[in-house]
């Protein structure tokens, strides 16, 4: 995953090469006798990304459309060049009318997530109600929030159906938690965006949107090194969720995708022949 | 990268963000209303990380509103600025959020305060946050003059969110614009 740390600096319309503290005028921070915010949180998060190599390498998407909500994720686990498995379960049923997915460190997002689960769980036996989807996302939220600047990854959607309709929500290590109807987390998000802004419509129906999410996993997973494996879809509807696709393999897809577009010989060249 | 600008008119406070929630280099939702709302009477708009500006406008906006809960007054904008400036220099050198912010608000005149995230607070006519901003300042100086009144305005807050469609490198279409006036909170139709 490409170096970004460059968006975070003031001046990043700047080459990379482009050293400001050496060539312009000093650095703000130097003129003043206590370090800047910035300097604080990038000091900790510095820290701790030292301790913790991690990046999100996967893909996980979800959207609403008409018929409630799809999930699809893949099931690939990385530990740097090293792939650890192509079959992890990447979304984590919370209780029967929540799911979360997993994005980031494996550990981080399992235990934090059950651990959301148990909470759940006592905020309905407390009220004798079950907790809203916002209501859920927003505990998991201030959870990780107390742990900001320590190293937790994860970036984890969660979705579900409460007396608002579908709910689908982001939430993230670093605090974030957005409530939207179109969401991609992981390496792999970018090449599914694409896919998804193509063909997102509100009215899809059923098939189309589980189509449409297994879809997009397959060309993250075609073209993200760190996600692959297999493509698992969960429809969240009224009545809870169902697990659509259990397991579909991405590199099957692939063959079926070459075949509909006839380019099964097609072979790419690096020189040409004269 | 969030741009927000705002200006003082006759009667009034316009004050306007961009739409854009920005997670590294992928936007995540096109439909991000930065600007909330305290009391009913005053305008709290928030730039800068995604994690934080969202949290700090919230944090602000339950304290104020715990404040007329308590007291049954609801306070003026000069109290809400500095209460708000006070609570971001306490937690500058312990836990610092980078939060950049625009207050506006209406008492007997109207009043914009520009608020940055170290905890810099000054009364204005007209400021704006963010890359984007730089190119506004020009731009409002020019058109702004004493006493606008909501039409002068809204056409100036068009002609800005034109400049930023126009010559700011990001893709920033889409505009959240809010007056706060003595009948209250306002949503603009900007797009």
């Amino acid at each position: 995953m490409a170096d970004l740390s460059f968006l975070d600096s003031s001046d990043f319309a700047l080459p990379s090469y482009f050293s400001p503290k050496e060539d312009l005028n000093p650095d703000f921070s130097e003129t003043l006798s206590f370090p800047t915010p910035q300097d604080l949180v990038a000091k900790g998060t510095a820290e701790a990304k030292k301790l913790h190599q991690f990046a999100k390498g996967t893909t996980t998407l979800g959207f609403v459309f008409q018929g409630g909500i799809i999930i699809a994720v893949d099931a690939r686990a990385t530990m740097g060049s090293f792939i650890g498995s192509n079959k992890v379960k990447k979304v984590i049923e919370i209780n029967d009318y929540l799911l979360g997915t997993m994005a980031g460190g494996a550990a981080d997002c399992f235990y934090w997530e059950t651990n959301l689960a148990r909470v759940c769980r006592m905020y309905e036996l407390k009220n004798g109600e079950r907790i809203s989807v916002g209501g859920a996302a927003k505990i998991l939220c201030d959870m990780v929030g107390q742990y900001r600047g320590y190293g937790l990854s994860m970036g984890t959607m969660i979705a579900g159906w409460d007396h608002k309709g579908p709910g689908l929500y982001m939430v993230d290590d670093d605090g974030i938690r957005l409530k939207g109807d179109l969401f991609s987390v992981g390496s792999g998000s970018v090449y599914a965006y694409g896919v998804l802004d193509s063909h997102y419509r509100f009215d899809m129906s059923l098939d189309e949107a589980v189509q449409l999410g297994r879809r997009a996993i397959y060309h993250a997973g075609h073209r993200d090194a760190m996600s692959g494996g297999v493509v698992r879809v969960y429809h969240v509807h009224q009545n809870g969720w169902t697990n659509v696709i259990v397991a579909e393999d991405i590199n099957l897809i692939h063959d079926i995708h070459e075949e509909e577009k006839g380019m099964k010989n097609l072979d790419d060249q690096v020189t040409f022949k004269h | 990268m969030d741009t927000l600008f705002g200006f003082v008119g006759k009667d009034y406070v316009l004050v306007a963000a961009d739409r854009a929630a920005q997670f590294s280099i992928v936007k995540l939702l096109d439909s991000d209303d930065k600007i909330t709302e305290l009391d009913g009477n005053k305008l709290l708009a928030a730039g800068g990380d995604t994690a934080d500006r969202i949290n700090f406008s919230d944090l602000m906006q339950k304290n104020i509103h715990l404040y007329y809960y308590r007291n049954s007054v609801k306070l003026t904008t000069e109290s809400t600025a500095n209460f708000i400036r006070t609570v971001i220099s306490e937690n500058l050198r312990k836990k610092p959020a980078f939060a950049d912010l625009l207050i506006g608000g209406i008492d007997n005149e109207p009043g914009l305060y520009y608020l940055d995230y170290l905890g810099v607070m000054q009364k204005v006519r007209k400021a704006a946050h963010g890359h984007a901003g730089h190119f506004l300042y020009g731009l409002m100086d020019n058109w702004w003059k004493p006493d606008l009144t909501l039409d002068e305005g809204k056409e100036i807050a068009r002609k800005c969110i034109e400049q930023v469609r126009t010559r700011f490198l990001i893709n920033q279409r889409k505009f959240v614009v809010k007056v706060v006036s003595k009948d209250g909170i306002t949503l603009l139709d900007f797009d």
